[in-house]
């Protein structure tokens, strides 16, 4: 499938990347009502309108945002399980991949936070359904676990947990220097299993 | 070789440092020397230095240094990663960002860096003992 693509769909692509980046870092800093399709086309070097050769209207921007996170978690997070030997690595290693997103991703989290109300129905009702698989895979590996504990208490856990791992953008704005991401990085990890497998 | 998904660039900040040395490898020099280099030029005026990832993973650097003949841009991409279209697709990403004229500078020898700079849209405009000048209006 690699082989039919074009030098010029090659480009597309990085250039929608960079402008999904830029996006989810103008939307975090700026709010999504404070940010206009020319700001947007600015921050990668194209003009307004060609914008729209990648997305018909900042709505839509918004929701590739947010749906390309969910389902990179969602997509990332079953490839960790099915790679892992058993189901205490398979939590170790969810809980690994979750950090390394929150950690790069803090602008999307800000975003998420804030803005989900701000996409149309259908696009929010898309990034919900990725949500809640991704949810249940760590419920699933959860379960088998510790299947003396019932499935709504697991859920409850999985929650608290993103909650906590979710936290970068308020780490990230911790007065004073920013942390190095590996101190971030082994507290989130050492919490989060303290919270799971407690 | 396969080439990534997708290329993406990004600021290089002052917690990066580490992770620079690996990517030149050819750079015969110690971390501390990377490291103060680095340090040296993200301090200079004008620069805008990126980190090059494909698929996610740091792969390179591209960076516009400002100097009296206007602007100049390196892009390195590590040895390893080579022959995947990286360079290109990175320059040309870095490029949308950059005022003109734009200029950058290649070994005679140094193929890889001019297939970039040609098909990227850059003129060959001189060259002499240091190498070849490329410039893009």
């Amino acid at each position: 499938m690699t082989e039919t693509l074009t030098d010029r769909d090659r480009a597309k692509a990085d250039r929608r990347d960079a402008l999904l980046d830029a996006a989810a870092h103008l939307f975090a800093e700026r709010g999504y009502a404070g940010v206009t399709l020319e700001d947007l086309g600015a921050a990668v070097g194209v003009r307004g309108p060609a914008v729209y050769r990648h997305f018909p209207g900042k709505a839509a921007v918004l929701a590739a945002v947010l749906r390309d996170a969910s389902a990179g978690l969602l997509e990332g997070g079953r490839a960790t399980v099915a790679r892992a030997a058993d189901e205490a690595s398979a939590l170790h290693d969810l809980i690994s991949f979750h950090v390394d997103f929150a950690l790069a991703n803090a602008d999307v989290i800000r975003v998420q936070d804030r803005e989900l109300a701000s996409l149309p129905d259908a696009d929010a009702h898309e990034v919900r359904r990725l949500q809640r698989e991704y949810v249940e895979l760590w419920v699933g590996v959860l379960a088998r676990l510790r299947p003396d504990r019932a499935e709504p208490e697991l859920r409850i856990r999985a929650h608290a947990a993103f909650g906590l791992i979710n936290s970068t953008p308020h780490s990230a704005r911790a007065h004073g220097r920013r942390p190095a991401d590996d101190v971030v990085r082994r507290i989130l990890e050492d919490m989060a299993w303290s919270s799971l497998a407690s | 070789m396969e080439q990534p998904r997708v290329v993406s660039l990004r600021a290089i900040r002052a917690r990066d440092l580490d992770e620079l040395p690996r990517l030149e490898p050819d750079f015969a020099e110690g971390t501390e020397a990377a490291h103060a280099r680095w340090r040296r030029l993200l301090a200079e005026p004008g620069v805008d230095a990126r980190l090059v990832r494909a698929d996610g993973e740091p792969v390179g650097t591209v960076v516009r240094q400002t100097g009296p003949a206007g602007s100049e841009i390196t892009c390195r991409i590590h040895p390893d990663q080579q022959g995947r279209g990286i360079g290109t697709r990175a320059v040309r990403l870095f490029l949308d960002t950059q005022p003109r004229p734009v200029h950058a500078r290649t070994a005679t020898d140094d193929h890889a860096s001019i297939a970039v700079l040609e098909h990227t849209g850059f003129t060959p405009v001189a060259d002499d003992a240091d190498g070849i000048v490329f410039r893009l209006d």
